[in-house]
């Protein structure tokens, strides 16, 4: 493991111009499985570049788990998938540890966290305790079991669903994990061209396994790399601190962004800039993210988290409206 | 709300229930007025409606003076408004009516108070202006609580924005102010209320004696006096006798003025000639007029005309302050008092002209004892006098001419009796007591002492009550102050009439007060003249006045820095100094404002480079031009949020501007190049992609 980390160290970071190009290969290779959707795919590649998690909340039967699996494809990395059910225990996805006769110790068997893209299908239907045991593996890259601390693959990315409609045996998120997640997204339903085609074509399941990798996990490492060198002017900064002070002060939200919250604003904006080829960040980049990275971080007031449609909808209502009233660095 | 009050009440006519009531409300409202507002408006409208009827019942009766009426109900009706806000219409009338509130005050008094609460409300209500004004907008925008959480985040009222406001009420100010003073205008002095203050110090027309306790310092001004010739610069107190009223008789107690056979006169007679003069002499005379320009405080002298010692030849009233417009007339009694009617309106100016040319002691001597009946009063002694008193003026006076006796007399009693403000407890007889017993007294027991002391030689002499002093002023007068009040002698001589003498030690005459108070009491009482001068009484006079002084220093300066003048050496080193002085203190200034910038930019982040700053402008023009041409951005659009906007001026405004986004982008936050001739360049494009849009969106219609 330690070859791997100082091979890591010494991939050295792309250029905007590489990351473009490879996003653009990517977004395209993508858009072959889902449709229509360019601008969620490049917010899913942007939350890849940026090392985050992406929530996806929505219908089902909209694109998710495509999303997802043409992501993984798209990228050559290692994909597993975990339907969560309220009988899925923490030792389910972490993995456990078997008493091997033959050696006469216990080994341990990893489970599917140990992937390069996790792919958590209706996050919401499991139960507290093992939506839990995923809090360590999305902010450290680690779980521990056992007591052992063992790192997961890098690159390593979260990719969460839920239905919004379902209320029945479903366990909403609380707030520690849902800040955990880089960007909360939802895919919509196709435009009706797209849809006419998806009907006459016969899905998409064709496409998404003829799909072929565009980008090692070398390259995806490379990006990442990448993205600590985009630059940020401090009136840019200062711009994300008074779109996180609106959140607070305002008094229809009861609980406002987190730092954490900020910086997950700014570093999905440089992920994003470099995507596009830019070597900084410019005032689009922060506000136009501003509903997907901020709006599942705030608690409106005298409604509790996470929540249904309703919440949702209103909660981005309240952040694009704030975004309206700060004043951008000229 | 509270300096439009202020303003009105400084003219102390609205009574203290309405004293005591506005603040409490203004108080009360603060706190309650949430609870308050909305109820009981019919109790309200009763109360108002009595009040109105109360008032105008008043006036039609002629017992309160319409003005006031006015005031007062205005007062009212802003106590009302202040129980009872609710909306932005509320306070914008509560503003009014505190506007009607300042002219009621104006109307009542324009002392210098008013001035300040003038200068006060004109901040204020900037600030109130504004402040609601911005209160009501962002309510409309955000709701009450979001509007009362940014309000309360002092992210809106910030010190820097209150203080632009009050320098831009100050800077209007400034503005009438030079209007004020430069443009022909027309006192309105006619429309001034008599202002009817407390009496300052009753010139009463007796005198007890036998009162006790200690005679208090009493720093207010009475007298405004401004003296022709003027006195040499280095006399601080001039220390002349105002002479008031003569207190011929005796009452058993003290003294009291003659007040029969008042009548008017018309000139007063010159002095008689004791010897006719020489050339010299008759020039000597003309020399030694003096001419007093006396300004009597309002309430103070109760009728009584003050002279400058000499003897006065003529009197003047330099306003015509009948209100009925019937110039003022001059009066006189038996003891050669002077009067006038007390005025209607403010403080009572005049000019007195005295002769001041003593006539010299030899000229006085041998005038004999043949006095005339007029002045048989003046002999009257009381029914018991204290044999010693007998003794003592005989032994002062036998042998003596009346004129040599008065000087002995005058002399022994300054040297050898002390002087103390501290009355002694009730006596029988007060003179003796003060002759024989105490040996110390104030000026009434010495003048008493002295008056007594030559009618029982059978000298006519009088007590003649006044003033002693003339405390110089910055404003350049000379203030006489109520605790200068004296009392001294007169004593008749056939014919050279009477003559004053002064027993009370010269260094314990009048008062000695230089105090903080007294002190502050005359640096008020001379901007409160200086006010007056310049805003309350500034006429077309006082505007050509001030103009013709302004240029004739402009002219000497110029003569003197040309050589012309005296002493333009010395001028001229001055003015090297003072410009040099000027210069220095600016460089000072300049290099302590820069360093502040310079901390004030360091403090907000690193400075723009060239291209970036350029890249501001640039967009900050686009942004202009877009506005103009209805595409709907603000601060918080960004460049590419405008350019996807700029749709509504045709695609090929919407791609000029994209691409001037992008460049502006690419400079500011990226660190691109952006030469000045590509900025404009792109602006051209832009403007020639907006015309043709203009030009449509302006022929449409037709």
């Amino acid at each position: 493991m330690e070859s791997v980390t100082r091979l890591e160290a010494a991939d050295p970071p792309l250029t905007p111009e590489e990351a473009r190009r490879l996003a653009a290969g990517l977004g395209t290779n993508i858009a072959r499985a889902l449709r229509g959707k360019e601008e969620v795919i490049e917010l899913a590649l942007a939350a890849l570049a940026a090392g985050g998690h992406l929530l996806l909340e929505d219908v089902p039967g909209v694109g998710k788990t495509t999303l997802a699996q043409a992501l993984a494809r798209s990228l050559d990395l290692g994909f597993a998938r975990i339907q969560f059910t309220s009988d899925l225990l923490p030792g389910d996805i972490t993995g456990v540890s078997i008493f091997d006769q033959k050696r006469g110790e216990f080994v341990f068997k990893p489970g599917p966290l140990f992937a390069n893209l996790v792919l958590a299908d209706e996050i919401n239907r499991t139960t507290p305790r093992t939506q839990s045991c995923l809090l360590e593996a999305m902010s450290e890259g680690q779980v521990s079991v056992d007591g052992v601390a063992r790192p997961l693959p890098g690159p390593f990315m979260v990719l969460a669903t839920q239905n919004p409609h379902e209320h029945a045996g479903t366990y909403p998120l609380p707030e520690s994990q849902l800040d955990r997640f880089l960007l909360r997204l939802s895919i919509g339903y196709p435009a009706p061209d797209v849809e006419r085609e998806l009907l006459l074509g016969g899905g998409t399941a064709t496409e998404l396994h003829q799909l072929k990798p565009t980008a090692t996990a070398a390259q995806v490492r490379r990006l990442q790399a990448a993205v600590p060198g985009v630059k940020v002017a401090r009136e840019i900064a200062d711009y994300v601190l008074a779109l996180v002070a609106a959140t607070r002060a305002t008094p229809l939200v009861s609980l406002g962004a987190s730092p954490r919250g900020a910086i997950a604003l700014l570093g999905v904006a440089k992920a994003r800039a470099l995507l596009r080829g830019r070597g900084y960040v410019e005032p689009d980049d922060v506000k136009e993210l501003c509903v997907p990275c901020l709006a599942h971080r705030v608690t409106l007031a005298g409604r509790g988290p996470g929540g249904g449609e309703i919440e949702r909808l209103a909660a981005e209502r309240v952040i694009r409206d704030l975004v309206e009233q700060v004043p951008v660095p000229e | 709300m509270l300096a439009a009050f202020g303003a009105c009440a400084a003219s102390g006519e609205l009574g203290p229930l309405l004293l005591l009531l506005f603040p409490l409300s203004l108080v009360g409202a603060h706190f309650f007025g949430a609870r308050v507002a909305g109820k009981a408006e019919w109790a309200w409208t009763v109360f108002l409606a009595g009040a109105l009827l109360f008032f105008a019942f008043a006036v039609f009766t002629g017992q309160l003076d319409i003005v006031l009426a006015a005031a007062r109900f205005s007062s009212l009706l802003c106590l009302h408004r202040l129980w009872h806000r609710k909306g932005e219409r509320d306070e914008m009338l509560l503003l009014l009516l505190s506007l009607l509130l300042l002219c009621a005050g104006a109307a009542l008094s324009a002392e210098l108070l008013f001035g300040v609460g003038f200068l006060g409300y004109s901040i204020a209500a900037t600030w109130a202006l504004a402040l609601t004004h911005l209160r009501f907008e962002i309510e409309a925008g955000r709701g009450p609580e979001g509007s009362a959480a940014l309000l309360q985040s002092r992210r809106l009222a910030t010190p820097a924005l209150l203080g632009a406001l009050a320098a831009l009420s100050l800077l209007g100010m400034v503005g009438s102010a030079i209007v004020f003073f430069t443009f022909p205008r027309v006192t309105i002095g006619g429309l001034r209320r008599p202002s009817t203050g407390e009496p300052v110090a009753g010139l009463g027309d007796q005198i007890d004696l036998k009162r006790h306790g200690i005679i208090a310092d009493d720093p207010r001004v009475v007298l405004r006096v401004r003296l022709t010739p003027q006195p040499p610069t280095s006399r601080v107190n001039i220390g002349l006798h105002w002479r008031a009223r003569a207190l011929p008789k005796w009452t058993g107690q003290g003294w009291r003025a003659d007040n029969a056979g008042v009548t008017p006169v018309g000139h007063l007679v010159a002095r008689p000639e004791l010897a006719k003069p020489s050339r010299a002499q008759a020039h000597n005379r003309l020399q030694s007029m003096l001419l007093a320009d006396i300004e009597a405080v309002a309430g103070f002298s109760d009728g009584v005309i003050l002279t400058p010692p000499g003897w006065p030849l003529q009197v003047e009233f330099s306003r015509p302050l009948s209100a009925r417009g019937a110039p003022q007339r001059l009066y006189h009694n038996s003891s050669g008092d002077l009067f006038y009617v007390p005025a209607e309106v403010g403080d009572l100016r005049y000019l007195v002209t005295v002769d001041q040319n003593e006539p010299p002691i030899e000229q006085l001597r041998g005038r004999g004892r043949q006095y005339p009946a007029s002045v048989r009063g003046d002999l009257e002694l009381p029914q018991t006098l204290d044999p010693r008193l007998k003794a003592l003026s005989d032994r002062l006076t036998r042998g003596r001419d009346p004129v040599d006796a008065a000087v002995e007399v005058e002399r022994y009693l300054s040297t050898t009796f002390a002087y103390t403000r501290d009355l002694p407890g009730e006596q029988d007889d007060p003179i003796a007591f003060f002759l024989f017993e105490r040996k110390q007294g104030h000026c009434e027991l010495f003048s008493s002492a002295m008056v007594m002391l030559l009618r029982s030689a059978g000298i006519p002499a009088r007590n003649v009550t006044g003033f002693y002093g003339g405390r110089r002023t910055d404003a350049g007068y000379f203030a006489v102050r109520a605790g200068d009040a004296h009392s001294w002698v007169e004593v008749y001589l056939p014919g050279a009439g009477f003559i004053s003498f002064d027993p009370t030690p010269a260094a314990d005459r009048g008062s000695v007060q230089e105090g903080l108070w007294p002190r502050l009491v005359l640096f008020w009482d001379a901007i409160q003249q200086r006010w007056r001068v310049f805003v309350v009484d500034y006429d077309l006079l006082s505007q050509t006045q001030l103009l013709k002084r302004a240029a004739a220093l402009f002219s000497e300066a110029g003569r003197r820095l040309s050589g012309k003048g005296g002493g333009g050496a010395a001028f001229q080193a001055a003015w090297a100094k003072a410009i040099g002085a000027g210069v220095g203190l600016s460089l000072v200034a300049f290099f302590f404002m820069r360093r502040r910038r310079g901390q004030r930019r360091a403090s907000r982040g690193p400075t723009l480079g060239q291209d970036e700053r350029r890249a501001v402008k640039l967009w900050r023009q686009v942004r202009g031009r877009l506005a103009r041409a209805g595409v709907a951005v603000n601060d918080a659009t960004t460049p590419r949020e405008a350019a996807a906007r700029a749709l509504i001026a045709g695609p090929a405004a919407a791609a000029a501007v994209a691409e001037l986004a992008n460049t502006c982008l690419a400079a500011r936050w990226g660190g691109a190049a952006l030469p000045p001739q590509a900025a404009r360049a792109l602006l051209r494009k832009l403007d020639t992609t907006l015309r043709p849009g203009r030009a449509r969106a302006t022929c449409a219609p037709s």
